[in-house]
């Protein structure tokens, strides 16, 4: 499996991102990217690739009104059995699809 | 491709996938298949599973990712259900869900739905998690999802939770 960084970099470089930036971190970016045989945008798009990977790896939040929380939180608590038509709905994916594999041990 | 479908069992997306096909009439959902889906799968945004026939071409595709949800510490108080040291509710998120347009209207994208479902309360059985959620894009399709025992959590968005005990 290729490397999240690779991943990115493995796509086509079709969009342009204008920014400033302190001469002197200018500089030394010119001195990093020489120094390890990349040009600058390579440079920059592995560091950001490396960076975004790592922020967006962790996991989506979803922020709920405190009405939204409670309806979230009474949904759970009320703890439905599978319905008629989800038990039918499971036999169908059974059908299509085979039976789910076997499930994970608890780590 | 056959009309003929043969579905193969829900598994991760893989190399030897044929994306170049896949159409589902929503054009974001097929261009994500074909252009993005690898990548995001590679730096782990999200799980991207598929069903395929014979010739490894995808007929059906859902994406998984983990969400969390923050609870403000009085709403469980008023809810009797007492403090906790982490007032946060785990689930999954289905991201996205398409079926090729040939074999639309055949019940393959609920038959998704449920495998999807399952497959993210077994996950939730290892690592924890509630319900699988969902932010329908259109109100056509909140009413599909209602029919398939979603749960609307309020009228101003769309989001919507199916709990996994709701999922045989």
């Amino acid at each position: 499996m290729p490397s999240p960084t690779s991943a990115y970099r493995a796509l086509p470089a079709d969009e342009r991102q204008e920014f400033r930036l302190p001469g002197l971190l200018k500089e030394h970016l010119s001195r990093a990217a020489a120094r390890t045989g990349q040009t600058i945008a390579e440079y920059i798009t592995a560091a950001l690739a490396e960076r975004v990977t790592r922020d967006l790896a962790e996991t989506t939040e979803w922020t709920l009104t405190a009405p939204e929380q409670e309806a979230l939180l009474r949904t759970l608590a009320a703890a439905s059995k599978p319905s008629a038509q989800a038990t039918k709905l499971a036999a169908r994916a059974d059908a299509l699809f085979g039976p789910l594999p076997p499930k994970k041990k608890k780590r | 491709m056959t009309s003929r479908p043969a579905y193969s069992p829900v598994v991760t997306l893989a190399p030897i996938h044929q994306l170049g096909g896949f159409t589902c009439g929503d054009p974001e959902i097929d261009a994500f298949l074909q252009h993005r889906a690898h990548a995001e799968q590679t730096v782990r945004l999200s799980q991207v599973y598929v069903t395929a026939n014979a010739s490894h071409d995808v007929l059906g595709y859902f994406t998984l990712s983990p969400v969390t949800v923050r609870v403000e510490t009085a709403l469980l108080s008023k809810l009797g259900i007492g403090a906790v040291p982490y007032p946060q509710l785990g689930g999954y998120l289905l991201g996205r869900l398409g079926v090729h347009t040939t074999f639309q209207n055949r019940s393959v994208g609920k038959a998704l739905v449920m495998r999807a479902a399952q497959i993210a309360k077994d996950e939730a059985e290892v690592v924890g998690g509630a319900f699988l959620a969902v932010d329908p894009k259109t109100e056509s399709l909140v009413q599909w999802y209602t029919a398939l025992d979603f749960v609307r959590l309020s009228e101003k968005t769309r989001r919507m939770v199916l709990p996994f005990t709701a999922i045989p």
